[in-house]
């Protein structure tokens, strides 16, 4: 963001009830975070109330974050601690989905041979979507992974943070990371490669490049 | 074999591998195999193809902003925080009220029952009576003389039920005319003990003014206690004046009183149950989401 940004700074104004701070920190996350929660719930209005949800959730209990002592400097532990409220918010609404199985968007739909649509395709997630036939099947084969692993694939392909963050963000060891993140990757690409008639050419392509 | 084993435990390190999360050692020996495993390796650009895949993926924009107003705190914690704490605090005080009613109940149960032996049956009945009239004897301090043949019970009554024995016996003058109506008043247990009340005139007397325990409608627990005790306690001591003898006889005693006991306790104990679950499942369910 800008060079005004001071994050732990804002971090230790906001834990002194400053709601203005706290939300220039809201301003810098809001887009990861929501992506994050879109990724998970595959419906931008699930992913927009889980988002302001975990804000929320976030500022009422800033006065109990330690900064990142744990590795990573404080910024990492921040993100991480964000992350960790926005992924148990995306697990409440998953839960709340199985308890009211008609309205799930967590399983797959469909026969296995055909990528189903997305279902109520709301104007973020179709951008998405649109960019490319692989963005409809991954948006599909992250939808069809168990959260867990497609939380660790999320934070980790999606969002970029490293395996130490991820095992902060998910309160696992790393090892446990390690599996879930090797997990996950074989089944997307168990279903990429059963489902996309364009990966060959793509497969082609990246093991020229490297 | 040894060459799938090889594959298999190989194939795990892949992913790993793409994110430099392998060793020194791990990496080369991963990279040895790589360069004489042609499926090996491709199983590797199509993990690599995967991820990158992901990486490619444009990130939604924010669809609008989600900074916090000061509303949104104080709504929420208007409506999410404050009733938690309530809501476990009533669930504690009527935990420990559940409690404490099946204590009593428990040392009723034990007062009156054990010492007539595990039957509850007529021939254990003169024991149990007594000790139930002692213990309302003691509680108005006037000791019989027959009270010395038998251990006093009072320490343990007195000690764990001596809010229901000053309930009791405050309002249960020895006098008591409206006996029965106490007795159908009081609700729950009391009721079924105190049933028989009024039926029949007492067939015996004796020399004793023993009080009239009217059970008291302040609680269904203290009422069990002073229905039975009143239930049984007019066998062998029924009252010197005729006024007294109608509302206090007794028809039907035999073990109704003990299987009352019997069914509170083990409505106490499952609504104890039940609230102590209440209680650890809402705190594990708020431990979890804490971040």
């Amino acid at each position: 963001m800008g060079a005004d940004f001071d994050e732990p700074e804002l971090i230790a104004l906001s834990r002194r009830g400053d709601l203005a701070a706290f939300n220039l920190l809201v301003e810098h996350y809001q887009r990861p975070l929501y992506n994050l929660c879109l990724r998970m719930l595959a419906s931008p209005e699930a992913a927009e109330d889980a988002t302001q949800e975990a804000f929320i959730a976030a500022c009422r209990a800033i006065g109990r974050f330690r900064g990142g002592a744990e590795g990573g400097g404080r910024a990492a532990g921040f993100r991480a601690w964000l992350f960790r409220i926005g992924a148990n918010a995306c697990y409440d609404e998953l839960r709340r989905r199985r308890a009211r199985p008609a309205a799930s968007l967590d399983e797959p739909r469909g026969p296995s041979g055909r990528v189903p649509d997305i279902e109520n395709p709301g104007p973020a997630l179709a951008e998405i979507a649109e960019t490319a036939e692989l963005g409809r099947a991954l948006q599909e084969a992250l939808r069809a992974l168990p959260s867990d692993q497609r939380l660790a694939i999320v934070l980790c392909d999606v969002q970029g943070l490293d395996y130490s963050e991820i095992a902060q963000v998910m309160g696992v060891s790393l090892g446990t990371v390690k599996s879930r993140i090797n997990r996950g990757r074989s089944r997307l690409r168990a279903f990429l490669l059963a489902h996309g008639e364009l990966l060959p050419s793509r497969f082609r392509q990246t093991s020229g490049d490297r | 074999m040894h060459w799938l084993n090889k594959h298999a435990r190989l194939r795990h390190k892949l992913s790993p591998y793409i994110d430099d999360q392998l060793t020194a050692s791990e990496t080369a020996a991963l990279e040895a195999h790589l360069a004489s495993c042609d499926a090996c390796r491709r199983r590797l650009d199509e993990l690599r193809a995967t991820v990158s895949a992901l990486h490619e993926q444009p990130q939604a924009e924010a669809p609008r902003s989600f900074a916090i107003t000061p509303g949104m705190i104080e709504r929420k914690s208007a409506a999410a925080a404050r009733p938690l704490p309530a809501l476990g605090l009533g669930m504690r005080l009527a935990g420990a009220g559940v409690a404490l009613a099946l204590a009593i109940v428990v040392v009723g149960d034990l007062t009156l029952g054990d010492n007539g032996g595990a039957s509850p049956q007529a021939g254990s009945q003169p024991a149990e009576e007594s000790r139930a009239v002692e213990m309302f004897s003691d509680a108005e301090t006037s000791k019989s003389s027959e009270s010395g043949a038998y251990p006093p019970p009072s320490g343990n009554a007195d000690s764990s039920t001596t809010q229901s024995n000053a309930g009791a016996a405050a309002p249960c003058p020895p006098a008591a005319a409206p006996a029965a109506t106490g007795g159908g008043a009081a609700g729950g247990a009391g009721t079924t003990a105190g049933r028989g009340v009024g039926e029949t005139p007492a067939p015996s007397a004796t020399q004793q003014p023993a009080p009239s325990s009217t059970p008291s409608p302040e609680s269904p627990n203290v009422a069990a206690i002073c229905g039975n005790a009143s239930g049984g306690a007019a066998v062998p001591i029924a009252p010197q004046t005729p006024e007294n003898a109608a509302p206090r006889a007794t028809a039907d005693n035999d073990g109704g009183g003990i299987s009352t006991l019997r069914i509170a306790e083990i409505a106490l104990a499952g609504v104890l149950v039940a609230i102590v679950a209440a209680i650890v499942l809402e705190a594990a369910m708020r431990r979890r989401r804490i971040a």
